[in-house]
């Protein structure tokens, strides 16, 4: 009886542990699965590729490459310190720092690093650390690091754009992340068995600039070698078509590298920082600001092409008005000198006022139309207000009009001083002046592609402002301005061209003062007389040697240029970029399968720089970025395997042939089973892992587009 | 030591066979069922960790070897002349006492969990306290045998006391206060099948359970474990960890399971999933229907071996398969209490299917004794107070 008893008290047990059960596996079931998932299930960005940028050419300027980003998940971390100290050597990151991050306990999982490398990140994988998870990510890189920097500008750690078109056109470059949800064991591995996307990430448009590489490496030629002559702080030089308003070429020197543009290049501090206290952030602000949109100076006698052209147009002179030079005018009491002061240029037409670049004659000429129509003139051709240009840190010059104005700054204006200009609205201006009176906005984006496939998504229109003067004025200042630019000796080697141009020196202002030996040279050209293609701007700021005016220092190198560039486009299909800067951009290729020799001189000869992981002799079992152009900074990790007893590491035979997963496979000492046929789509175990000597591999193939 | 040796080698002659019928075959088999199963789930459970340090079938490889061992352990068991153990019951808790005092003396290396449960002989690994279990039922339900007669005097049973008391505080000691209770509880159950006196039975429970509440709160982790048993998910990081884990297996398992081998609780989120938390995987793998549909089976195996000590031929039987139907019934008890946290988590194994030698090979042990008893005819069988 009393078992019975005992039987029966089982069964109230067991029913009660039923009924538990039941509240646990169907009541509280969602709640419980829902905790559940939130704990082991994970959501992974999927790191959508930017757009590519390319020139008008289709040459590649920009583009995303695959690595890795570093997550570490601190409560999976046995040890903080050891972890912390491999890892900061490893991705070159302050101890400190790392040990915070991964000691952040109440954050489920940190993201440590992105932009590592595929090398690297496999190294680190292979020391199996619980709590460390890798997962893709996307790497930018520039054709040429110190190439176009303020034109392309660059991204920042979380592959946003921050300066240049990269920062413009970002919300057009970013493409849209995708999520993966993955499954992670408590030593935060993934189980990829159980992860799925649940969004795919899509590729953000690709831009294609204006920009001519080559004209763009002839700017960027002058403009160091410009520096390096004149000893300047600074040269800016801008390329465009007049009338089109497409910019060729925009180069600056000193610059930074696309490479490391947190570094502060050497000959940039020089120049700006070398006896100042400012701080490595202010110094980086300075050099990433872009001196094309927010560099702002005076332009001097350049800006008598405006004075000229409003009051042809205006009626207020004429070709064949006289003015008389004494060496000064007295502007309300106050002297005003001419630049050959003492002497004067004496009786002179329109034209010969012009090349004599007469400052007593701009004074006359402007008073002549009157204060109202000239600054009307000045706002029309888009002094004081930004051109809308696509690129980053625009400022609008400083020219404003209050109601009672000084006579003797409305003077000064006339030749160019007391107003503050950008380099960008001074070609944009002068080019209206010659092209036939179109203001035109600067055009630095062509239009945009679609990443995968090339086709047009959009284009990028033309856009005239406004018609700031007639074809008929336009006509007279383009032979005023090649009367003009016969005068210079400096383009005495640049005949043939028939190059309209105009040069100024203006005295810099500084504080409430002009500096006494600090000036801007500038010179704007434009050629050929007959039809204008190309035009140029060349600013050198404080040229420092013996020479500082605009037509010994920088009109030689305006007319070296427009020759160059003119050359260039009548003949352009013989030459192209690799074959005046003799790079060797090539494609990576697939060296998996080749002894580590052979793969080495393959890369030297194509000039490819590489990451060796693993043994120095053997056979190359893995390898990054296979089938991309190479670009600058890019570092092709390449596992090597050596011939030798014990497991083995198994290659990554995905994106080969049969044959050539087969001899893969066969060379470290494994075996495969094919599936399919085609390209190796997968395979069975994952690359980086340890297997016994003679493991069959089994290979999924498939034929991919 | 003369009629030991002779109880040995009566025992090994076998069961006469006038006296035999057939064993039973529903203990035979749902023992088999739940061991197979067992092995079935531990290779779920422990592929994935196993697989990690190289050899995802460690775990199952070993427990099907244990399973083999046990099977013939169990079947020759059962077909010995079963008799003699009431001879040999009192030595055997002589060697189950040594053993585990011998745990007491190992050095440092030898503990395991920071407690010392295990013994390792040539590589063999092996927990005393496993044996310890069927030592008492042995020890007990010869001793209460014996006594039958007077079963109602306290005092007619010092020696149980003393001895059966030395091994719980021996388990105890290690520390291994669950297994201790479950000795405990054994030992009541068997005295209260017996007939024991109520009067006494309450004495003894309660005294066991002051004990207990003592153990309890006087040792800080054991608090810690209790409280993080209130509410593991506000201690998810630390103490919560293990039954908060257990949860959300068993919930996100719902009524069906999400299928043998699709587990997630397996991937290193639960310590000893293969061993006292192997209910969490049947659980989250097979749902509600598995979770009931084993515990019907434990209740069939336990019910069947009730039936058998209803129809033992002698106290002695009687008693004895009393205390392996209460084993049974507590074990799988407190395992599905820890792991639906009805109870603070203990280290209690789920008996054939957790993994691990010396549980299995032990129950499996026990069991054949059952088997043999169930193969005695009861009519030629009279209590002739531990005499032939």
């Amino acid at each position: 009886m009393r078992i019975i008893f005992c039987v029966g008290l089982l069964v109230l047990l067991f029913i009660a542990l039923s009924v538990r059960l039941f509240v646990l596996q169907v009541v509280q079931a969602d709640d419980l699965a829902d905790r559940q998932t939130a704990y082991m299930f994970h959501n992974i960005p999927i790191t959508a590729s930017r757009g590519d940028i390319y020139d008008i050419n289709m040459n590649i300027l920009a583009k995303d490459a695959s690595c890795s980003k570093i997550y570490v998940f601190p409560n999976n971390i046995e040890n903080p310190e050891e972890t912390a100290k491999y890892l900061s050597e490893k991705l070159g990151m302050e101890y400190e720092a790392v040990l915070k991050k991964i000691s952040n306990k109440s954050a489920s999982n940190v993201l440590l690093k992105t932009g590592v490398d595929n090398t690297t990140a496999l190294e680190i994988t292979q020391k199996n650390i619980n709590g460390i998870q890798i997962s893709e990510d996307k790497k930018r890189y520039y054709s040429d690091s110190n190439f176009a920097q303020y034109i392309l500008g660059f991204t920042g750690t979380d592959h946003n754009g921050l300066y240049g078109v990269e920062a413009t056109l970002d919300g057009v470059l970013t493409g849209v992340d995708g999520i993966k949800t993955v499954l992670m064991d408590s030593g935060s591995q993934i189980i990829e068995s159980s992860s799925t996307i649940k969004a795919a990430a899509k590729q953000g448009s690709s831009v294609v600039l204006t920009i001519d590489s080559v004209v763009q490496y002839y700017a960027e030629s002058a403009a160091y070698e410009a520096y390096l002559k004149n000893s300047a702080k600074r040269v800016i030089i801008i390329v465009t078509e007049p009338d089109t308003g497409n910019i060729l070429a925009m180069a600056a020197y000193p610059s930074y590298s696309l490479d490391d543009p947190w570094e502060i290049s050497e000959d940039y501090y020089n120049s700006y920082y070398k006896n100042t206290e400012a701080t490595k952030g202010e110094q980086q602000l300075g050099m990433w600001a872009n001196p094309f949109t927010s560099f702002i100076y005076e332009p001097g006698s350049t800006f008598k092409t405006i004075t000229v052209s409003s009051a042809l147009e205006e009626n207020a002179v004429s070709m064949e008005s006289t003015f008389n030079c004494n060496g000064f005018a007295t502007v309300s009491g106050v002297r005003i000198q001419c630049h050959i002061y003492p002497r004067g240029h004496g009786t002179e037409n329109l034209t010969k006022a012009v090349v004599n670049s007469c400052n007593p004659a701009m004074i006359r000429i402007a008073s002549l139309m009157g204060e109202d129509a000239f600054y009307k003139y000045i706002f029309d051709y888009g002094f004081g207000e930004p051109t809308g240009v696509m690129l980053d840190g625009e400022e609008g010059g400083i020219f404003s009009v209050s109601d009672k104005v000084n006579p003797v700054d409305f003077a000064t204006i006339a030749f160019g001083q007391g107003i503050g200009v950008t380099p960008i609205q001074m070609i944009q201006a002068v080019n209206a002046v010659i092209n036939g009176g179109k203001l035109i906005t600067p055009r630095i984006a062509d239009r945009l592609i679609d990443s995968s496939n090339g086709q047009l998504v959009h284009k990028y229109e033309i856009n005239t402002v406004r018609k700031v003067i007639s074809e008929e004025t336009s006509a007279k200042m383009r032979e005023i301005l090649y009367q003009t630019g016969l005068s210079y000796v400096s383009l005495n080697d640049y005949r043939e061209l028939n190059i309209m141009g105009k040069t100024g020196t203006a005295q810099k202002y500084a504080g409430n003062s002009y500096v006494r030996g600090k000036y801007v040279a500038s010179f704007y050209g434009a050629a050929p007389y007959e039809d204008p293609v190309i035009s140029a701007i060349v600013i050198v700021d404080e040229p420092g040697g013996s020479s500082i005016y605009g037509s010994t220092v920088a009109a030689p190198v305006g007319g070296k240029l427009l020759q160059n560039v003119y050359n260039y486009l009548i003949s352009k299909d013989k030459i192209t970029i690799d074959s005046i800067t003799e790079s060797k951009a090539a494609t990576i290729p697939d060296v998996r399968g080749k002894s580590a020799d052979e793969a080495i001189s393959a890369f030297n000869s194509l000039g490819i720089k590489y990451s060796i992981n693993g043994a120095e002799v053997g056979t190359v079992t893995d390898q990054d970025l296979i089938g991309i152009e190479y670009m600058d900074g890019m570092v092709v990790g390449l596992v090597i395997a050596s011939p030798k007893d014990g497991p083995v590491t198994v290659p990554n035979v995905v994106g080969m042939s049969v044959q050539g997963a087969k001899e893969l496979l066969e060379s470290v000492g494994l075996n495969i089973s094919v599936k399919g046929s085609g390209i190796a789509v997968s395979q069975s175990v994952v690359s980086g892992q340890d297997v016994d000597r003679g493991t069959a591999i089994e290979v999924n193939f498939e034929y991919v587009e | 030591m003369q009629k030991y040796f002779e109880a040995l080698s009566d025992m090994f002659a076998g069961i006469p066979e006038q006296k035999r019928k057939p064993l039973d075959k529903g203990v035979l088999l749902s023992v088999c069922t739940l061991s197979v199963f067992g092995i079935i789930m531990i290779w779920s459970a422990s592929m994935y960790n196993a697989g990690l340090e190289g050899d995802s079938l460690y775990f199952v490889r070993k427990q099907a070897i244990f399973f083999a061992i046990g099977l013939v352990v169990m079947l020759i068991v059962s077909v010995l002349d079963f008799r003699s153990l009431k001879t040999l019951s009192n030595p055997i808790m002589v060697v189950a006492l040594v053993l585990l005092l011998i745990l007491f003396f190992l050095p440092e290396g030898e503990s395991s969990n920071g407690a010392m449960r295990w013994i390792t002989l040539m590589g063999v690994t092996m927990q005393p306290s496993e044996l310890a279990k069927i030592a008492v039922m042995l020890f007990a339900a010869y001793h209460l045998a014996r006594n039958y007669d007077r079963i109602d005097d306290p005092w007619a049973f010092p020696i149980v006391l003393l001895f059966c008391g030395a091994i719980c505080f021996l388990i105890y000691k290690q520390p291994a206060l669950s297994t201790a209770i479950i000795v405990g509880v054994i030992i009541i159950g068997m005295y209260f099948i017996a007939g024991g006196n109520f009067l006494y039975i309450l004495a003894l429970v309660g005294i066991a359970g002051t004990a207990v509440y003592f153990f309890i709160t006087s040792n800080e982790w054991r608090l810690e474990r209790y409280y993080a048993f209130l509410d593991p998910f506000s201690d998810i990081q630390g103490d919560g960890w293990q039954p908060a884990q257990s949860l959300m297996a068993l919930g996100s398992g719902g009524v069906l399971g999400k299928g043998l081998g699709n587990g997630c609780a397996k991937l290193g989120f639960l310590p000893y999933l293969e061993n006292d938390y192997i209910f969490a995987v049947i659980g989250e793998e097979l749902g509600l229907v598995g979770c009931i549909a084993l515990l019907c089976v434990y209740f069939l195996l336990i019910f069947r071996v009730a039936k058998i000590a209803i129809a033992a031929p002698d106290t002695f039987s009687r008693l004895y398969c009393s205390g392996m139907a209460i084993l049974l019934g507590i074990q799988v008890f407190l395992n599905v209490a820890v792991v639906t946290n009805i109870m603070p988590s203990t280290g209690i194994i789920l008996p054939f299917i957790s993994s691990g030698g010396s549980s299995l090979i032990t129950l499996m042990t026990g069991m054949g004794i059952v088997l043999n008893i169930s193969r005695n005819k009861t009519e030629n069988l009279r209590y002739t107070g531990g005499r032939r």
